[in-house]
């Protein structure tokens, strides 16, 4: 059997947040507690999935609403070439709450902004930075943007538990449902970001409903039947056969 | 003290800072660096790099503008942290954001209170797709930069 291992990088620029550059001198005091403030944004952002920018001041997650499987798409890994990404801004200015900010993209032609949406456009690095409507820089953070090679079905529950990778094969009774959302990969490197997943049942056993968001699908088992499901994304394509018992 | 020495000491004092220090790191494949000594900066196109203006403390009233935007953008940014001026206590620390937008090479102008300096900025090509480029195989680095998760 294989299994899918997502892989995580600790997000770049989070060693040394807050820490004096040479030449600039601060009290012993003052640094431990910046170093020590910049270590609890970094370990929160790490186990939120979510990126540090590289000065420390600004921690970015994925938007998600409540109960809402957000694995997929956390700032820690690269966002797939079409996938969008609607990051949420945390600030870890001290004495100051998060100003109105502005995202820019280094390189639009990889990562681009769009209505205050990440959008993979091409392969590449970029650095989003992130700055008050005057133009002064709060922080930045460097993203990656990698082409989608391969699709892989979720199962989830109704309340967006994850249950893991979808059998290619599935029985049902009539009347069951089932919860499908998908994961896209680059080789071993689970890949972030919102697509639609578009999924079509070859026979009326089977209904695909759309459902609350663009990535998730419900299905329910009318009549019994043997149907496959083609399910397809960012150019990708997979397939599950799903047959309903009497 | 005669005049030729002071003369002599105010040319030494002319002729040092402000110093400019780098103050993030570059993502994994690319480039971002500041040699202070030679005031060189390298960036990867599409990477961001801090820096900060000092000279006994922070630069004060420091601005910083590019020859060529096209090339490299430079934007002044909030650190929040102050720096100690031995003179005048302690003051909020002068950064800016250099970031790389097309291969080629242009000038950072900075001018502060504490004097005017320019940095060389070399924007490069995105080199060939690195291990990290193209996807961390099956187990983490030695460098520990990368973990597994199910």
């Amino acid at each position: 059997m294989t299994r899918s291992i997502p892989l995580f990088v600790p997000p770049a620029g989070s060693a040394a947040p807050g820490a004096a550059a040479p030449g600039v001198t601060s009290p012993p005091g003052r640094i431990l507690r910046k170093r020590l403030a910049a270590a609890a944004l970094s370990a929160a952002a790490l186990l939120a999935g979510c990126g540090t920018g590289g000065m420390g001041q600004v921690a970015v997650s994925r938007e998600c609403g409540a109960g809402r499987s957000c694995d997929r798409s956390a700032l820690d890994v690269p966002i797939a070439i079409g996938a969008r990404l609607t990051p949420a801004l945390f600030a870890a200015v001290k004495g100051s709450a998060m100003p109105a900010l502005t995202m820019r993209s280094a390189a639009a032609g990889v990562l681009a902004v769009e209505r205050g949406q990440l959008v993979g456009v091409a392969p590449g690095a970029s650095a989003i930075l992130f700055a008050t409507p005057e133009g002064t820089v709060i922080d930045f953070l460097h993203m990656w943007v990698a082409r989608a090679s391969r699709l892989e079905l979720r199962v989830e529950l109704a309340d967006h538990t994850p249950l893991g990778s979808a059998a290619t094969s599935i029985d049902l009774l009539v009347g069951d449902e089932l919860h499908l959302t998908a994961a896209v990969f680059s080789d071993a490197q689970r890949l972030g970001g919102d697509f639609e997943l578009a999924l079509e049942s070859s026979d009326a056993s089977v209904a695909v409903l759309r459902g609350v968001t663009p990535e998730r699908r419900r299905l329910i088992a009318r009549s019994p039947g043997q149907s496959t499901i083609t399910a397809s994304a960012l150019g990708l394509e997979t397939t599950l056969t799903i047959t309903v018992q009497p | 003290m005669n005049k030729s020495s002071l003369v002599l000491l105010a040319l030494l004092f002319a002729g040092c800072g402000p110093w400019f220090h780098a103050a993030s790191t570059a993502p994994p494949g690319r480039r971002a660096s500041l040699d202070t000594k030679d005031r060189a900066i390298e960036l990867s196109v599409g990477v961001a790099l801090a820096f900060s203006c000092t000279k006994v403390g922070p630069c004060r009233g420091a601005a910083a503008v590019s020859d060529d935007p096209s090339i490299a953008e430079v934007h002044e940014a909030h650190l929040n942290e102050l720096g100690t001026d031995v003179w005048r206590g302690n003051l909020p620390a002068s950064t800016f954001v250099v970031v790389g937008m097309s291969p080629g090479q242009t000038t950072l102008r900075v001018r502060s209170k504490d004097g005017d300096k320019t940095l060389s900025v070399t924007v490069l090509p995105v080199a060939p797709p690195t291990v990290a480029d193209r996807g961390l195989t099956d187990r983490p680095g030695p460098a520990g930069d990368a973990m597994l998760a199910r």
